[in-house]
Formats: C-alpha cells, structure tokens, sequence
C-alpha cells in the first residue's frame, strides 16, 4: 500500500461511515480514505453522475458547460479560453479574465484550501473543482463573478448548454464528451487538439485526417494540455504516425502478475518532421504516457509547464450501490526509466501561460513550440 | 475424508498413490473420440462462430465472430461498443492485427509461426502442433475431476490441459500466449458443450489474463458453411504495410 497502513486508515474511518447520514456523506469520507494512498487513479463517481448523463430521453449530455476553460496562474482561476459561440462567448468573457466567484464559492479560498492540503496533481484537483461549478446541468445557469482586462469586477449569469463532441462510454466509467480540434497554423503546421483519448473510432480516424493531410507540412503540434487521459493503447495507436522504427515502445506497464509494453506499430506512411506536444499540470494519465514516451525516444520536443504525474493504469468496477470505483491497477514506467507517476513529464522548454499573455490573445506555449518548428532544420 | 482435507490443506493434487495415470496422448485422442470422432471433424472444412463477449469487472460487452477457412485462413473480428474493432486474421501468408486504438501490423515470429498451424482440425492434428502430451497428475477443476496434461508445444510456450476423466472433455487449459505487449498467462475453463453436425464444442469459455475475466458466449457455431473469399483479405491499411516491406 505504498507504506500506507491500510488497516489504521480502515480503523480510523469506520466509525466515521457508520456514522454518516447520507450517501454522500459516506462517499466524501471514502475518497478521503482512497486519498491517503496519495496516488491517482483512485476516485469514487456518484451514481447520480451515471443518472445525470443517462436520462431517460436519452440524452446524455445533461452534464453543460458556459464553454470556459480554466488554469490557474499564482493561485488565481484565469480564463484559458472561451468556446467560441457559446455562452461565455457571447457575454464577452475574454481569455485572462480572473474569476472570482462561481455562484456563492469565493474562489480564490477555495484554491487555497486545496493547495493547503498540498494534493498530489495539484492543478488537475484544482481544475475539477472550479470546472465542477461552472458546469452543470443544461437547464441552469450559473452566476460568475470576473475580473476583467481593467481588473474591474464583472458579475454574469451565464447559460449552460450541452459541450461540444461525442458523447462516449466506455465501461463503468461515467459518459463523458470528446472532441479532436485539428487545423493549419502558420500555414504550414499541422494543430491536433483533444481533451480526452476515448471514442478511438471517431478520434483515430480524425487523427489520421489531420496528420496525413501534412505528411509534408513543416511540422506538428499536440496539444494535450488539460487531456485528462484515457485508452491506453490510443497512446499507442497515436505514435505510430511519428515512429517508423519497428520494436519502439512508449513504456512499460508492470502489474502484479504480467509486465505488458506499450508497444508503437509504424504506420505504413509516417510523418518525419519536427512534433512538438504541449503540456500542463492538467496533462494526465494517457497524455503523459504518449508525451514522455515520445520524449523518451527523442521523437518528440515538449513545450509548457509539468504534466499532471498521474499515470497509472486503473480500471472502475460498479460499487453495490450503483456508485464507480477506479483504481490503479499498475504501475507505469515511461521507456526512459522513470515511473510518470509522482514525477510527471518534464517540458523541455518550459513555457508558462501568463496572464497578460492571455489578455493579449497569446499562447506562450503554442507559440514557443511554432517558434521552434519554422527555425528547426 | 482425512486424505481430502490433508490434501486440500497441502495444496496438493487429488493424487492417489498408486494411481495408474492414463498417457498424455491417449487423453488427446480420446477428446477428439467424446467431440465426435476423427472421421467427423475432417469433414470439416469451415468454422464460423459467432457470439458475444462479456467483461463483466470493467462493463464492457463486445460481440465476436471468428472465420476458418482452408489453408488455415482466419479472420477474427471482436467489437465492443465506444472502443471499436479489434481484428486479427491469416489469408494464408500474411499474418495481421489492427485495432482503431493501436493501429494497424503484421505479425511475425512466434505469431507468425502460430498462424501458420492454423486452428482448423487442430483437435485432430495435435501432433503437428505439439512434440509431446505427459499426463502429470490428477485436480478437481470446476468441480470436475480432471487428469492434468502438459504439452511441449512446437512453436510456443508449453500448455496445461484438464481433461475430465468422466467424458474426456477439456475443462481447463493454462497457456503462456506471446503477443505483441508480452507474454500473458491466461486459464480458460470450457463449458456448456454442443454438438453441431456431429461435432461437440464448448459454447462457454471463461478466460482469466491479465488481471481480467472474459467470457465469450458462442450464440452460433457453423460448419462448412461457404464463407466468402474476400472475408479472408487484407485491410488497406495491412495492405500498405505489405506493401512497404514492413
């Protein structure tokens, strides 16, 4: 139990559990329980979030967003981007924007809250928080307060409609959005954007448009900044359009009885010129596994701040009560030798998003790695 | 009773001293005899089965289809649902896997060599396919009580048979697979045996690898039913790596 003494932990929340009143009382002091093993991959998903994204409509995107992103620069939630066309977007939110407060939740509090406790994978735990309270369900709305460009307060009741993508399941994992954003910049780059690796039929095969439309183009950028993760073997899949050296691995996943490489099949055409892949401390699990282990073979230049170092391959199972369990069920050795969990993928360049940057309409990390692909040679 | 318990709590094999072991291959011929018999499964030419695949730990549910052909051609193709097909087929030289998630390749070595053997009347041909069968002890498997089987196989890694002493049936087998991500050890229990043309299979096979449970439900087994030449064919994208020398 990674020195853990499970059966002290077990002793001491007991009684605290049988003496919860509610299911969600008992829930909050479970995760509590799993986050004393200071490992990810370890979460309790309520069974509302399966009822919520599997109404009886059948509309399974229930779960809505005001189509803000966020990161967070010297212990403030700042806008990273704005959907474009979506609520937030037509309420003249602008990336940089500071927010303040999500309905009656003074943010900056709550960071420092969480930062107190000093959690592992800080700005992933720090992203669900704030993320978890601007979304929301599709019929509400949510009231936040920002501070503008001026730094004065701006205070917006902003709607909440269904996030763009497929809405893809995957086991007993709660239904999730996915989307892949791929274009041209600088004329000549080839930029692959997506948030998360799951619904291989429809993200391989747009990952396969997007690169072999720039077989010859100067250079390509994936952006798995805030990719939370996913299917394993997408890592795979995915670098097989950069590697074309058969025998290559990303790294190696060592369980209790089986140690299986995450092997990398060449396509039969691969791309050859300069990759650059963005990350940031919301970069996890799956994205960390394809950005250090294309690093590791020197195939890959990685632009932006320290990923998430939560990459352990884990599985859910359904809890009696309807309620998903996910936990680690391996650990993960990137092919250079070091476990990503706990240490992360390291940039090469390391590139930090400022606010001002963001004001301006700057993507310092974006544009480093731009940078680097038009002078490589 | 005492041997029982002692034994159990040894851990060791239901076993009694003394006990004449019947040989390995005699065990081998006589699954093939309590299947059908030799004559009925050379008629086979073809085997289409189909059915569906059950994780039940993680809740993914697939559907499978798995085609033998003459020469040992296959094609086999399982899909779940949001993470798409995993397919792997023999069109007689080319031996391949492609999934949406890892893309497409070829296999070689020992998977290559495996291809090669094929499935169809392996049952029938074990000879071919393993250099020795030693029957090396007794084990209750799945509340049956099974002589346990050992084959060197020719290309590979040994496997372990159980065969039940009252029908001759396979109950178990133990196997070391080579794949692409590295060996994996799996133990799959055969059950709920039909016969289909005078041929009997096990409809249910329950298969523990990797720290995961499947088991596959056969809805359909077919023999010699005309399977269309093209099924047999290599995907473009298998093509292209032909094609590249790869």
């Amino acid at each position: 139990m990674g020195g853990v003494d499970w059966q002290a932990v077990h002793d001491e929340f007991r009684p605290k559990i049988e003496k919860a009143e509610t299911a969600a009382e008992a829930r909050d002091l479970l995760n509590q329980m799993i986050g004393r093993l200071g490992l990810s991959h370890f979460a309790i998903f309520p069974v509302e979030v399966y009822d919520r994204m599997n109404s009886p409509s059948g509309d399974a995107t229930s779960s809505g967003t005001a189509g803000v992103d966020v990161l967070f620069v010297n212990k403030s939630a700042l806008v990273a981007s704005v959907e474009p066309g979506s609520p937030a977007a037509l309420a003249g939110v602008h990336a940089g924007w500071e927010i303040t407060k999500i309905a009656t939740v003074d943010v900056r509090p709550l960071i420092e809250s969480i930062l107190a406790v000093k959690p592992p994978h800080a700005d992933l735990v720090l992203k669900r928080a704030v993320l978890s309270r601007l979304n929301g369900d599709t019929t509400g709305r949510v009231t936040v307060e920002f501070l503008n460009a001026a730094d004065k307060p701006v205070t917006l009741t902003l709607n909440r409609v269904a996030p763009k993508g497929t809405i893809a399941r995957f086991g007993f994992l709660p239904p999730m959005a996915v989307w892949m954003d791929t274009r041209k910049l600088a004329g000549e780059v080839e930029y692959i954007r997506f948030n998360q690796f799951f619904e291989p039929t429809v993200l391989m095969s747009q990952f396969e448009d997007a690169v072999r439309s720039c077989l010859k183009c100067k250079g390509v950028v994936i952006d798995l900044r805030g990719n939370t993760g996913g299917i394993g073997a997408m890592a795979m899949g995915m670098a097989g359009w950069f590697i074309d050296k058969p025998n290559q691995k990303l790294g190696t996943m060592i369980m209790r009885d089986v140690t299986m490489k995450f092997v990398i099949n060449p396509r039969a055409e691969t791309y050859s010129g300069p990759l650059a892949i963005l990350t940031d401390g919301a970069s996890a699990s799956t994205s960390e596994i394809l950005a250090g282990g294309l690093q590791d073979l020197k195939r890959a230049r990685i632009f932006g701040t320290r990923s998430a170092a939560a990459a352990l391959p884990s599985e859910v199972i359904k809890l009696p009560n309807g309620d998903g369990f996910q936990y680690a069920q391996a650990n993960y050795v990137s092919e250079g030798g070091k476990p990503l969990e706990g240490v992360g993928v390291t940039p090469d360049v390391e590139v930090r998003p400022t606010r001002q940057a963001l004001l301006e309409n700057h993507d310092r990390p974006l544009e480093a790695a731009i940078e680097w692909i038009t002078h490589h040679e | 009773m005492n041997k029982l318990l002692i034994a159990v709590l040894a851990g060791a094999p239901l076993f009694a001293a003394g006990e004449a072991l019947p040989k390995g291959d005699v065990l081998m011929d006589k699954y093939v005899e309590a299947t059908g018999g030799k004559a009925a499964h050379q008629k086979i030419k073809s085997v289409v089965l189909t059915g569906t695949v059950n994780i039940p730990a993680q809740g993914l549910k697939a559907t499978i289809a798995d085609y033998l052909g003459e020469s040992n051609k296959r094609y086999q193709v399982m899909e779940i649902p949001g993470v798409g097909k995993f397919e792997e087929g023999f069109d007689g030289a080319v031996a391949w896997q492609r999934s949406a998630a890892m893309g497409p390749r070829i296999k070689d070595g020992e998977e290559k060599a495996i291809a090669l053997r094929g499935s169809l009347g392996k049952d029938v041909r074990w000879r071919d396919i393993y250099d020795k069968a030693d029957t090396v002890g007794s084990e209750v498997v799945d509340g049956k009580d099974c002589y346990k089987v050992v084959l060197a196989s020719k290309v590979g890694k040994p496997e372990t048979r159980y065969f039940d002493k009252a029908s001759g049936l396979i109950v178990k087998v133990v196997a070391i697979r080579t794949t692409q991500m590295g060996e994996i050890t799996s133990e799959s229990v055969f059950s709920d045996y039909k016969a289909t043309d005078g041929v009997t299979s096990p409809r249910t096979v329950n298969t523990k690898a990797a720290g995961h449970e499947m088991v596959i439900a056969f809805d359909s087994v077919k023999y010699n039913e005309p399977i269309p030449e093209d099924k047999f064919n290599l995907p473009p994208d298998i093509q292209a790596l032909v094609n590249k020398g790869k």
